[in-house]
């Protein structure tokens, strides 16, 4: 379980890591080029910003988000499994679970699983359910591709960032 | 699956504003746009719906007496709200309101859409659980939001609902509703109210979260069934009248909509502080049923994000995000 109880503001008003201008350098730097994904190391923190296809208004605020999924990520405890499939399989897409709680791969008891290995997946379709406080939240995924592992079991407690399933995308 | 009637909601609107004066059939004929023998059958309509309308040759209709159904144009006119319950829609049946939410959700639909149903077939609970919804007497209310935070905050909404329906029940009835842990709504310790809220997001953005609200409005001890999970109760059993629908929803969309302006402007510690007020199960021994083990303790508070903490044991504390918690005092 998680064991930071401090107060949390709704937006992200935490401190940077990175300091806000490094990263609006960034983004500058990568719209004027032909790179669609850039990636660097800085104190022990790691940025990556990705071009997205439709530039949106909380673009900025999603990359602040996204620091603090990169760190919070690294600094949990993580299975030797999971550690070993990072370092091989770069090319899989990791889908991590966006809040604390409980991941059910099916929407009830009784029923089957959204997905198993081996599953040809779209994007937008339900992967899982992880369950905190009685918000089911639905898992999509955001890319076509294949299950290639499902990374915990079912109704077990999961934190937040956790790897839950590697997608082979459909390049 | 069918939508209540917009000519019958737009007679009805007319009649009421009229107050006790007559309206004549042709004034209804001219203000909604339909000929006066259209008028005469959708008064009849109503009139084999349960709402009492006199009516003469020469002064035209009178409404005398509106029955228990939830009607769009009535739950409009009387809601004083600034997001939620800017668009309502009512059903006479459905499987599930929040099914209809989500997909309202999926489609893009603006947030504080509001779906309400008068029954459903397939009332949902936790877990594949179902929430009794018969027809007629309970409230069945669904609210799509799109809310600006990321998801690891989404569980403040739980808490937003559980105290926007405490606090609406216990304005329209005086009753003293409490949250027992996470947001089930009880009255003497029964169960008086259901809230399952189900959210579409990414790893960093919220899509879509509906809140699903059921209350036991007007049920009747004996029309719960005998195998629920835990004591339940409805106003009616516990106030010893009926409650007017209508009017709780009105005040449940009220403070909801409240609550989630406040949530905006003065962040998730506000919110945690009225749960903590209303909340019964602090400071109480539990036990809690999670997946694979069960745990008893004492709940001694809860953290920002809505866990509970549980002490176990000397020095020993359990954080618990999800589970099925009993009172064992």
């Amino acid at each position: 379980m998680k064991e930071s109880t401090e107060p949390k503001p709704l937006k992200s008003a935490k401190k940077p890591w990175v300091d806000i201008d490094d990263i609006k350098v960034l983004m500058d730097l990568i719209k004027e080029t032909e790179v669609s994904e850039l990636e660097i190391e800085k104190g022990g923190v790691r940025v990556r910003i990705k071009k997205s296809a439709t530039p949106t208004v909380s673009g900025l605020r999603k990359i602040q988000d996204k620091v603090s999924a990169t760190l919070s990520a690294s600094s949990a405890v993580q299975s030797p499994a999971h550690q070993a499939s990072e370092a091989g399989e770069d090319k899989y897409y990791t889908v991590s679970s966006p809040i604390v709680g409980t991941f059910y791969r099916a929407s009830s008891p009784d029923k089957e699983p959204y997905v198993n290995v081996g599953d040809v997946v779209k994007k937008g379709q339900i992967l899982c359910i992880v369950e905190a406080m009685k918000l089911m939240n639905e898992i999509e995924s955001e890319m076509d591709g294949k299950i290639v592992e499902v990374l915990v079991q079912d109704s077990q407690p999961v934190e937040y960032g956790e790897a839950l399933f590697k997608i082979d995308p459909v390049s | 699956m069918k939508q209540t009637n917009q000519i019958d909601d737009l007679i009805i609107t007319v009649l009421k504003n009229s107050k006790d004066a007559f309206v004549s059939g042709q004034t209804l004929s001219n203000r909604i746009g339909i000929t006066r023998a259209a008028v005469w059958k959708h008064i009849e309509g109503l009139r084999s719906e349960g709402y009492i309308i006199v009516s003469t040759p020469s002064r035209g209709y009178k409404l005398i007496e509106t029955p228990d159904r939830l009607s769009a144009v009535g739950i409009k006119q009387g809601i004083k709200t600034r997001v939620i319950g800017k668009e309502i829609v009512v059903f006479d049946e459905v499987n599930s309101t929040n099914d209809i939410a989500m997909e309202k959700g999926a489609q893009g639909e603006k947030e504080g859409l509001v779906v309400i149903a008068d029954s459903q077939l397939h009332g949902k609970g936790r877990l594949g659980r179902t929430w009794i919804s018969p027809k007629g007497v309970n409230l069945y209310v669904s609210i799509l939001l799109r809310p600006e935070f990321p998801p690891l905050q989404a569980s403040v909404l739980t808490m937003m609902a559980s105290v926007s329906v405490a606090t609406a029940i216990s304005k329209t009835t005086g009753l003293d509703a409490r949250i027992k842990w996470p947001n089930d709504i009880l009255i003497d310790q029964k169960k008086v109210s259901g809230i399952l809220t189900e959210m579409n997001a990414e790893e960093e953005r919220i899509h879509y979260v509906v809140i699903g609200v059921g209350i036991n409005v007007n049920m009747k001890k004996e029309d719960f069934p005998g195998d629920l999970r835990m004591p339940a109760t409805s106003l009616m059993e516990s106030l010893g009248r009926r409650v007017d629908r209508t009017e709780l929803l009105y005040t449940l969309l009220e403070s909801m909509d409240s609550n989630y302006e406040g949530l905006k402007m003065k962040g998730i510690v506000s919110m945690v502080q009225e749960w903590r007020r209303l909340c019964s199960t602090l400071h109480k021994r539990v036990r809690i049923s999670l997946p694979g083990e069960v745990i008893t303790g004492v709940a001694e508070d809860i953290t920002q994000e809505g866990g509970l903490v549980v002490r176990i044991g000397e020095g020993l504390t359990k954080k618990v995000y999800a589970g099925d918690v009993t009172l064992l005092e």
